[in-house]
């Protein structure tokens, strides 16, 4: 690494002295560095427990997929409502004449199940009526399709002999399978409640947490998210996407609120303290973080009447903050105002959102209710003393619009 | 150095009792280094905290070939240098020609000083010039080991390394003239 030099007394000189050179730190140094390496070994077990839970997820999630396709394929092997079509009905005619047991159906007696299939039942077609049966065979018949009316009701839900009238809340429970059978994209938007949890790591940093508890006031901000749902059931979806969210919080300074952070943070913007500190008036910095969220959810769906129902969700989002507009440095304000270097970039976030959901036609579905979003790890560095965890809590309006499925 | 060898083991173990052991060995140093790139003591122990932090958590990287206070003073340098680089707009546009021509800068006047009036002086220079004269005069770094650390050109480094020493000759000069010993203004905290 040493160069030679030709001024080599002054630089030897200015090392050797330079390396005589020491300090005592601190005594409280150490328990941030311990404080560091306690949250550096915590945040490790939780990636480490979050990648696991995630990939538990994803298999799940995955074999559902896999299973749901399977099923599909299987039925629709069985015709399109879930019995043979009448093309495969292909009985030898040697074979018509003689009797064929039905299927055995409780509250139905006996001797009308062992009704033989009368050549009749050939002619039955997938969309037509069952008046033309004769009335001796027609319990038989019917009762026969309303056994096979789970795979039928899962594909052609709209067949009007299935329906037992507009309003019923059965009847439009089997006609909302429609909207949510398949892939769907959900487009959410709404203005949020942000603040923070602060905590200290030691003793050290104590003060600043009771001046930031007097002086720190909630942000509004908005969020926007963008997700494809898909309905493994009627009541059970999963999502995942991306989410913009603006969170942080605002710094509320008072004359009465005279600090020495403060007063470097006026130094750092060049604020006297006359133009900040004004009776009876606030002075409030601001700070805001942009944040990038990649989210899976799990949903659970309830019809309550006719076409309104309620869907509540629970998840994960690994989370970027990619940009942070951040003047506050909380006990050294000189290094947060300047450059945010112990500001965390990635971040782990429990997600919860209750929704109330208002299907207009097949298609579309209007929403309307509550996101709620908790920041797991700390925004600032691991080694930080601070420990300060933001959440968010807002209404959302959304539509919801079902691109594929059945 | 057996027992700094199974000292260091312990703290690749993760035992808190030893890196307790092993921070107490080598902060006092380590903060004397972190205070030459640093402007006050708290930010040079900001420095020194998050530099023994990675270096714990590096430390099974370490190969026990060479020195441990070697190896130990290269992670801290380096978490100083990413500090003042993220913290402060270090500007080094100098061109090489525009540095003017340096003064034959002797030894003695350093030689016959005390240690903390060196470290002052070092200190009292601006950020961009300290950095350098730092990296090439006392870590013994080359220039274009310096230009790659700081994202600088390596004439860039040249030039403000000529300039921090015109200006602490001239500073050595000064002091001189007042007799050094009797400097007041130079103080640690």
């Amino acid at each position: 690494m040493r160069e030679f030099r030709f001024h080599k007394s002054f630089e030897d000189e200015l090392a050797k002295k330079a390396d005589q050179f020491s300090m005592q730190p601190s005594s409280r140094l150490w328990d941030g560095v311990e404080s560091g390496l306690n949250k550096g070994a915590a945040v490790k077990a939780r990636i480490k427990l979050a990648g696991i839970g995630s990939g538990i997820t994803l298999i799940a999630l995955l074999a559902i997929l896999i299973w749901r396709n399977n099923d599909h394929s299987t039925s629709k092997a069985l015709g399109d409502k879930g019995v043979l079509p009448p093309t495969s009905l292909n009985i030898p005619a040697e074979l018509q004449q003689q009797s064929a047991p039905a299927p055995v159906i409780p509250g139905i007696e006996q001797s009308e199940k062992n009704t033989s299939i009368p050549s009749a039942v050939k002619t039955i077609k997938a969309e037509g009526s069952i008046a033309s049966i004769p009335s001796k065979e027609q319990a038989s018949s019917q009762n026969r399709m309303e056994s096979s009316s789970i795979a039928y009701n899962r594909f052609h839900i709209d067949k009007p002999e299935l329906n037992p009238g507009k309003g019923n809340k059965q009847n439009y429970r089997i006609k909302s399978q429609n909207y949510t059978d398949g892939w769907n994209l959900m487009v959410q938007a709404g203005a949020n409640y942000n603040y923070r949890n602060l905590n200290t790591a030691n003793p050290y940093a104590d003060e600043v947490k009771s001046t930031r508890d007097r002086t720190d006031r909630y942000l509004a901000g908005l969020a926007i998210n963008a997700r494809v749902r898909y309905f493994w059931s009627e009541r059970v979806s999963f999502s995942t996407g991306i989410n913009y969210r603006q969170t942080g919080e605002r710094i509320a300074i008072q004359e009465a609120d005279t600090s020495p952070y403060y007063n470097a943070l006026f130094n750092e913007y060049h604020y006297s303290e006359k133009s900040v500190y004004r009776p009876g008036q606030t002075t409030t910095f601001t700070n805001r973080y942009h944040q990038i969220e990649i989210p899976l959810m799990i949903h659970f769906s309830r019809t309550i009447h006719g076409r309104l129902g309620v869907s509540s969700g629970i998840g994960l989002a690994a989370v970027y903050s990619f940009s942070n507009h951040y003047k506050l440095y909380d006990y050294r304000v000189y290094h947060y105002a300047t450059a945010p270097i112990f500001l965390r970039n990635f971040n782990l976030a429990l997600q919860g959102q209750l929704m109330a959901e208002y299907r207009l036609n097949s298609r579309f579905m209007l929403q309307a209710g509550i996101d709620a979003s908790y920041n797991m790890l700390s925004t600032y560095a691991d080694y930080y003393p601070i420990n300060q965890k933001q959440y968010s809590v807002g209404g959302m309006l959304g539509v919801q619009w079902r691109f594929k499925g059945q | 150095m057996r027992d700094e060898v199974s000292l260091i083991k312990a703290c690749i173990q993760q035992n808190r009792a030893a890196q307790k052991k092993l921070y107490e060995l080598y902060s006092p140093k380590m903060l004397g280094v972190c205070y030459r790139y640093a402007a006050s003591k708290e930010e040079a122990e900001d420095m020194l905290q998050e530099g023994f932090i990675r270096a714990f958590q590096k430390l099974d990287t370490f190969r026990f070939q060479g020195s441990f206070e070697g190896w130990l003073r290269r992670i801290i340098v380096n978490t100083a240098i990413n500090i003042l680089r993220k913290y402060q707009n270090l500007k080094y546009e100098c061109d090489i020609e525009s540095a003017g021509n340096t003064p034959a800068a002797s030894g003695d006047a350093i030689t016959s000083m005390y240690t903390k009036e060196v470290i002052e002086l070092i200190r009292a220079l601006p950020n961009g010039y300290r950095t350098v004269l730092n990296l090439y005069a006392v870590e013994g770094y080359s220039h274009r080991e310096i230009a790659d650390m700081l994202g600088i050109n390596e004439s860039s480094s040249r030039s403000q390394y000529t300039r921090a020493k015109t200006l602490l000759t001239k500073r050595l000069e000064e002091l001189e003239a007042f007799g050094v010993k009797d400097h007041a203004g130079i103080s640690l905290p």
